[in-house]
């Protein structure tokens, strides 16, 4: 199969949803943007820092999943509105179709895009995802967080799982408590770009809102309140809701040549792993991460780092258990339970900030793993060039 | 291209959907049933028809537009939920994926499963669509047929093109006419699963039998007195597709699977393509691209494709594609399409491929091309070779 290069990357900060209150909407600081406008301000950015005509790009794959269920703006063509929105990355005539797969949709993307290219079918492909948690009442959120065979929501199974791995209440304090301290201290990142709202000409945010928020202390977290129904997890251990967008394009290495693309890294593998129980899935990333690694003809000792999507902290804390590799590895700019989780994007989104870590500390090789509801799985090996 | 093997199918029938009277949503026989209630009777009968188990399913690619969108308990995960639903609690280790494509949804479902095939990630795929029109207000089926650029419904964009295109009123009413006479002809020629609509015994919808019923009793006269759609000159109720609730899955395998497992292939696939225009009307002609990418990619021509099967949004299109392509009516929709039988968007592409093969296998012929266009200028395409392994 061909090979896929990352020519380009770019993502929005990540912004912190607060719940409404009294049965309102949920809120953000961009919340007055619609999904496809604030999609196509990084779609932009990024066709800012590529040098190639957008109309030369010949497929579009949006993950989304709150935005394009929910939206009424989304409703007809989501992927598609996304790339006709006002702006210079703005292409016509691009085939563009939505892909949702829960909290790895945004990976999914990238993947079904990746496997366009590997087949030889396009050389340059639009991949990422956009997703804002703002913008609708709870009971949307809610609603896909609830298992529709058994009403449980997605904390009861992490719970269950933990306790059955026999993960500790403490371990999973101390874990969160790193989380939020790593996310504090996360510095200028490469590939995030400016979001702008109507009335100010200055970007909304230079940085993860959760890199800004003041962290908790440990002695805050070890007496949290459990979540109702659990009996370890509390809402430290689990992500929060956001906003937030992230495209990459992609390339076969003919269009690298052909248009003079600069290749950032190198899709060793991308792929998907089920468990036959939902309830599993938190630990979905411990079979198929080590997967992709072996279908990269990598070994696990050859990862300089390990991004593990923080939906719920016994998913990245089983990892480092389950394979003995140390924190420095796993997440180690923070993750979701300080920085957000938006459902159908971050599958994108931490593909980009896997990659940025990558690019800043030249690590070569590195990690992406990310849970869905259903028992799932996705994850991808990049190589760094 | 690797070879790709349909080896099971099955469709619902398409439910005649009705606007909702009073503000209330739109109804059909079926609208008591959850999309999935529909959905998981089509997969059932899949496992009970063939020798395949769910647990052989590497993944599974639900197409749907409207319902995965709409229908809150299908917010977590709607594929995997809806196999789950289907294997009745036999083992399941699918993958599941949901697409979206407007009207050419189901199609790029089945893509999708392909490719896993294609790339080596999978050896045998469920795909196909699954929507219902009925349940919701007939307000928010609108919102989807409404292009955002324009603010006009996809109708207007019809009228517009076919002006431009030079397809009369009369063309329109004479394409949609044989479209519903095909439609009655062709009532029992189809292979469906009787759908249970409600726990009363006798409640069994077995065959596209209410949109049929309904398009018998049109004839020419209420095709020329029908009323064009507000702000159009050409394009009628009559003429266009109409609303449905329906389900449809196929099954695809890799060559290995079929000779290890003995699976009978019904077809093979042999290639697809995507098109898009620029211009909002240009999805009536978008079809032309994608069938000219299809054949290029297939090395086939135009006179080899024995039966054709096209969404009939509206008649522009497959008139269209008739024209161009110098396409005997006779084997454009030849059992009827969705003018008479509904086009329920996110079931269709999963609904024309069980229709196409079903055709071949029918009429004893080699290849068939499923075409259709979709919201926003595009157009999807899938050529099919009926038989087994080479």
């Amino acid at each position: 199969m061909n090979p896929v290069y990352v020519v380009g990357a770019a993502r929005s900060c990540l912004f912190l949803v607060q719940r409404g209150k009294n049965g309102g909407k949920n809120t953000s600081l961009i919340d007055s943007l619609s999904p496809d406008v604030f999609g196509a301000q990084v779609r932009d950015a990024l066709f800012r820092s590529v040098l190639i005509n957008p109309a030369l790009v010949e497929i579009f794959k949006l993950g989304s999943l709150i935005s394009q269920k929910a939206e009424d703006g989304m409703f007809h063509a989501p992927a598609k509105t996304v790339m006709r929105a006002e702006g210079s990355g703005c292409s016509m005539a691009i085939n563009a179709s939505t892909v949702e797969g829960a909290c790895a949709t945004g990976l999914i993307a990238i993947e079904e895009a990746v496997e366009e290219i590997q087949l030889g079918r396009v050389n340059l492909a639009l991949s990422g995802g956009v997703e804002m948690m703002s913008r609708h009442p709870e009971e949307v959120i809610q609603a896909v967080l609830k298992s529709p065979e058994t009403g449980q929501m997605m904390w009861h199974l992490a719970d269950q799982k933990a306790k059955a791995l026999g993960i500790t209440r403490e371990e999973m304090d101390i874990y969160s408590f790193e989380s939020y301290e790593r996310t504090n201290k996360r510095g200028n990142q490469l590939y995030v770009v400016p979001t702008y709202v109507a009335g100010n000409p200055d970007p909304v945010l230079a940085n993860d809102e959760g890199v800004t928020k003041k962290g908790r202390s440990l002695e805050a977290i070890r007496k949290a309140n459990l979540i109702e129904g659990c009996e370890l997890i509390t809402a430290a251990h689990s992500s929060k809701y956001g906003d937030g967008a992230a495209f990459t394009l992609l390339a076969s290495e003919k269009a690298v040549k052909e248009f003079y693309l600069k290749p950032l890294a190198r899709i060793l593998a991308i792929d998907a792993w089920s468990e036959d129980d939902p309830y599993d899935f938190i630990i979905a990333p411990n079979t198929a991460i080590p997967r992709v690694v072996d279908m990269a003809g990598l070994t696990i000792d050859q990862i300089g780092v390990f991004l593990i999507n923080e939906a719920f902290a016994p998913g990245p804390v089983s990892f480092m258990k389950q394979f003995g590799i140390s924190r420095d590895k796993v997440n180690p700019e923070g993750g979701a339970i300080a920085d957000s989780h938006p459902f159908g994007s971050s599958g994108a989104i931490r593909f980009v900030m896997l990659l940025d870590y990558m690019k800043r500390m030249q690590l070569r090789y590195g990690v992406l793993g990310i849970c869905a509801a259903g028992g799932e799985a996705s994850a991808c090996v990049l190589e760094l060039l | 291209m690797d070879p790709v093997y349909i080896v099971g199918m099955a469709r619902s029938p398409i439910f005649s959907v009705e606007l909702g009277k009073n503000d209330g949503p739109n109804t059909s026989s079926a609208s008591s049933l959850y999309p999935q209630d529909i959905g998981a009777q089509v997969l059932r009968s899949i496992f009970e028809e063939t020798s395949i188990i769910p647990e052989d399913i590497d993944f599974i690619y639900l197409g749907s537009v409207i319902s995965q969108k709409v229908e809150r308990n299908l917010y977590q995960s709607p594929a995997k939920f809806l196999i789950r639903k289907g294997a009745d609690g036999k083992p399941v280790r699918a993958l599941g994926r949901t697409v979206e494509k407007a009207c050419s949804t189901g199609l790029s479902a089945i893509w999708s499963g392909a490719r896993k095939i294609l790339t080596g990630k999978a050896d045998m795929v469920i795909a196909g669509g699954m929507d219902m029109m009925s349940r919701q207000k007939n307000e928010v089926i609108i919102r989807g047929l409404t292009d955002p650029s324009t603010q006009k419904i996809m109708a207007q964009l019809a009228d517009e093109k076919a002006m431009d295109l030079g397809i009369t009123r009369e063309m329109h009413d004479s394409y949609a006419l044989e479209s519903y006479q095909f439609a009655a002809v062709h009532l029992e020629d189809h292979r469906i699963v009787p759908i249970r609509v409600s726990e009363d015994a006798d409640s069994v919808v077995r065959l596209d039998e209410e949109v049929v019923k309904k398009a018998s009793r049109i004839k020419d006269a209420h095709l020329k007195r029908s009323p064009a759609y507000p702000g159009c000159k050409i394009i009628t109720p009559l003429n266009s597709s109409k609303y449905g609730d329906a389900a449809a899955f196929i099954v695809l395998a890799s060559e290995k699977a079929v000779r290890e497992r003995g699976l009978r292939p019904i077809a093979r696939l042999v290639a697809y393509a995507e098109w898009s225009g620029r211009e909002p009307k240009d999805f009536i002609t978008a079809p032309v691209g994608a069938v000219n990418k299809a054949l290029a990619f297939s090395g086939l021509t135009v006179s080899q494709i024995d039966r054709w099967e096209n969404n009939e949004a509206f008649a522009t299109v497959p008139i269209n594609l008739i024209n161009k392509f110098r396409i005997e009516r006779g084997s454009m929709n030849p059992w009827g399409g969705a003018v008479a039988h509904g086009h329920p968007i996110g079931a269709t592409g999963g609904v024309l491929t069980v229709k196409n093969l079903q055709i071949l296998e029918k009429d004893q012929k080699r290849y068939g091309m499923v075409v259709i266009c979709n919201a926003t200028s595009e157009a999807t395409a899938m050529i099919f070779e009926r038989g087994g392994l080479r």
